[in-house]
Formats: C-alpha cells, structure tokens, sequence
C-alpha cells in the first residue's frame, strides 16, 4: 500500500532532512578540524584564522614528533595494563555482585545493596 | 530474637554459597570505599602533613563554618545548581528529540549516516574537546567568524563570565546528544506499529501521532533517565570546568567541584577542601533518595 504524503508532512520531511544534515555539519566539523590541523604547518596554522577545510602544506612532522616520543608509548602500554587488569577485576566483581543481588529469598541481600549504594556517594 | 537467629540460621544453610560468592565484592567495597572514607575524618581536624593524621589538632566544626561563612558559598552554591539545572533542561530532552526526528527518517542509509556521526563526539577525549572549544572560541575562530559575519563584532568568548554557562551547556549537548539517543531510539523501536496505524486511521497528523502513541511509549524509559540524571544533579565532574574556566570567568564558572581541586591540591588546604567534598556528599544523598523514592512511586523501579 502507498501510502499518500500531505503537504505538511512533506515540509516537515525537508526541515527534518534539513536540520540533521546541519547536526551533522556541526559534529563532524571539529573532528575534520582536528584532523586538518594535525597534517597542517604549524607556522601557518598559528597564522590562520576561520575555517580550516584542508590541510595547509601538508605535513607529517607532527605525527612523526609523536611517535618519535618514547612517554607517548609508555603511556600507550600504562593505558593498555590498566585496561585489561582493571576489566577483568571489574567484571569478575560486578558480575558476582549482580548475581548476588538479583537472587530472591536472600536475607542480607538488603542491608548489603544499602553497603553498596552508599559508597557511590563519595 | 531466637526466632530470628532461626531464620538467619536457616538463611545461611540455604545461601552459603550466595554468600562465599559476595563475600570478595564485600571485601573490595571495604578495602576501596570504606576503608579511606576514614580519611574524611580530617574535615573536623587542622591537618597538617608534619603532624601526621592521628596528632593533628581536633577542631570540630570550625572548617565547616569557615566554609558556610566564606565569600564564596553562595557562588559557589549558585553555580553549581545553576550550571546543572540548565545542563538538565537543555540536555536532557535533546537526545529525545533527536530521536524522534531520527524515527522519522524514512532514507535508511540517511538515517544511519547521522546516527554515525553524531555518536563522534563522545568518543574524543575530554581534554582534546576542551582544546577545540578553546580553539574556537578564540577571536579568530570559527564561533566568532560566524558572530562577525552576522553581528559584526568578534569578542574572545571564553574570557566572559556572561557566556560561560552557554558554552558550557551546548557543548555538553554537543558531547552526548547523539550517544544518549541510542536509547531512546531502541525504545522507540519497542512501540508498536499498528498503534499508529490504529492513530492514522483515527484522523491522527503527524504531530497528534507522536503526542498520543509515540511519547507514551516512551514515557518509561525517560521517566528512568531522567531520575538516574537528577541522582546525580550536584555531582558535576570538575574536569571540564577546569580545562575550561579561568580567573576571569570564576564568576560564573567556579562549581564546588572545582573549588575542591583549587583548595585542596593547588592550596594545599586539606582540611578544608574535605569540608567541601563531604558537604557535595550530603546533597547527593538528599538527591538521590529524593529520586529513588520519587522513581518507586512512578515507575516501581528503585535502587533499594
């Protein structure tokens, strides 16, 4: 069945198509920004002003100090140790914490949501 | 009394093994939480890392009402709920409304496209947002270059306390609309489509569908939200204010969070700064009973 489109509906349609397009312009302009700015000249960026759409005299000298940087791995390396061991800490916990909880006919299972909940305070 | 020692016995030889399997989450929680939360015992002592924790001098309330007698109370009060009231007005039903107009996309492609890029923003980190709020702020950027064109003055909009609130709240939204839609979309994925069929044939437009079918059955889902965002209505991160604010903007900006971070690691005042953490603490705990209790009579659903 085809289904017939009013008028209304129809400006509604091309404000709504309108108006994302727009959302989206704004979400993705400062990660292009980001983007551009990391391949661009230094000099020259300091230098510039308005929008920056592409890259001025590309350039991959930024990347290059970054990975020439040996902090930069390390931290990389503390990040990925501090995943890895915290997520399965973490799921280990919550996951015996929640089957815990969401047992029936416990008697402490109260007084023990109350010891958790409250910690969430500080 | 024996009657309930019978019941706990009971209880034990029922659940052993409930209770074997909580006992490390227990532990964790007294090691991690319970265990420094002794540390806030220096909010009613003068502390002094020479004296140590235990010989610094007791002073009962003193801290506290350096704090409530303080110039900055009432800004620091008035910031704080200001900024988090607006953040919850503006923010919060802009991922509903976001989602409804995405529901009304009929372009598939069109549809997941946006989705796609509207979930970017939450993934850059808070200190590279900072970076480009900064960025654009400025008086060449991209936020004045717009202004110019249309108003004709650039100003640095960072530097006035007048905007601060403003772009603080926007870029929030900026942050987290296309994120916190995800869940209302799945709701809106639950309604029926014979309700609006049903609607349709009754004479129901567009907007009277949505009114009567759609926002009913989402209701639930933003009833939850909502309670889950006024729990934590006072608890406002001090990360963003920090990379955002400046001495010129205090004004408006300064939240408790950050006042915290100033006086205690910047002053080195540790005493004080507990004093102003605990005070947060205890607003928090109104909130969020308020909260539970307002959810258990809507919804039926509560933390305890």
């Amino acid at each position: 069945m085809k289904i017939k489109h009013s008028m209304a509906e129809r400006v509604f349609q091309i404000f709504n198509y309108a108006f994302l397009t727009l959302l989206m312009a704004i979400c993705i302009y400062p990660i292009w920004y980001v983007l551009m700015a990391s391949v661009s000249d230094s000099n020259k960026l300091m230098a510039h002003t308005g929008l920056l759409l592409k890259s001025l005299d590309f350039t991959l000298s930024a990347y290059k100090k970054v990975f020439e940087n040996p902090m930069i791995l390390r931290g990389y390396g503390n990040t990925l140790i501090i995943l890895v061991v915290g997520l399965t800490f973490n799921m280990i916990m919550t996951s015996l914490g929640a089957y815990f909880l969401s047992r029936k006919n416990v008697l402490l299972k109260k007084p023990i949501m109350m010891f958790i909940v409250f910690t969430m305070l500080f | 009394m024996k009657e309930f020692s019978k019941k706990m016995w009971r209880d034990w030889r029922q659940n052993r093994t409930l209770y074997l399997l909580v006992l490390p989450v227990l532990l964790f929680y007294v090691l991690f939480a319970y265990k420094p939360m002794y540390g806030a015992l220096i909010a009613f002592k003068d502390y002094t890392p020479a004296l140590g924790f235990a010989d610094s001098p007791w002073v009962g309330f003193d801290n506290f009402k350096r704090f409530f007698d303080g110039i900055y109370f009432g800004r620091l009060m008035k910031n704080t709920i200001l900024l988090s009231f607006y953040n919850l007005i503006f923010g919060f039903p802009a991922p509903v409304i976001l989602a409804f107009l995405l529901n009304e996309v009929r372009n598939q492609k069109f549809k997941r496209l946006t989705q796609t890029i509207t979930y970017l923003p939450h993934f850059i980190s808070m200190i590279v947002v900072a970076g480009m709020i900064t960025n654009f702020c400025m008086t060449t950027g991209v936020i004045n270059d717009i202004i110019a064109f249309f108003w004709g003055e650039a100003t640095p909009l960072l530097q006035n306390p007048k905007y601060y609130r403003t772009i603080y709240v926007v870029s929030s939204i900026w942050q987290q609309v296309g994120w916190g839609s995800i869940i209302y979309l799945s709701a809106l994925t639950g309604v029926d489509s014979q309700l609006y069929e049903a609607a349709a044939i009754d004479g129901a437009g567009k907007w009277k569908q949505m009114l009567h079918v759609t926002l009913p059955g989402i209701a639930p889902t933003i009833v939850i939200m909502l309670i889950m965002k006024i729990g934590q209505l006072m608890s406002m991160g001090h990360e963003k204010t920090i990379l955002l604010y400046n001495p010129s903007t205090y004004e408006t900006a300064d939240i408790i969070a950050s006042y915290v971070y100033r006086v205690g690691l910047i002053d080195q005042d540790w005493s004080y700064s507990t004093v102003i953490g605990l005070f947060n603490s205890v607003i928090n705990l109104v909130l969020i009973i308020l909260a539970n209790r307002f959810s258990k009579k809507m919804t039926e659903a509560s933390l305890w």
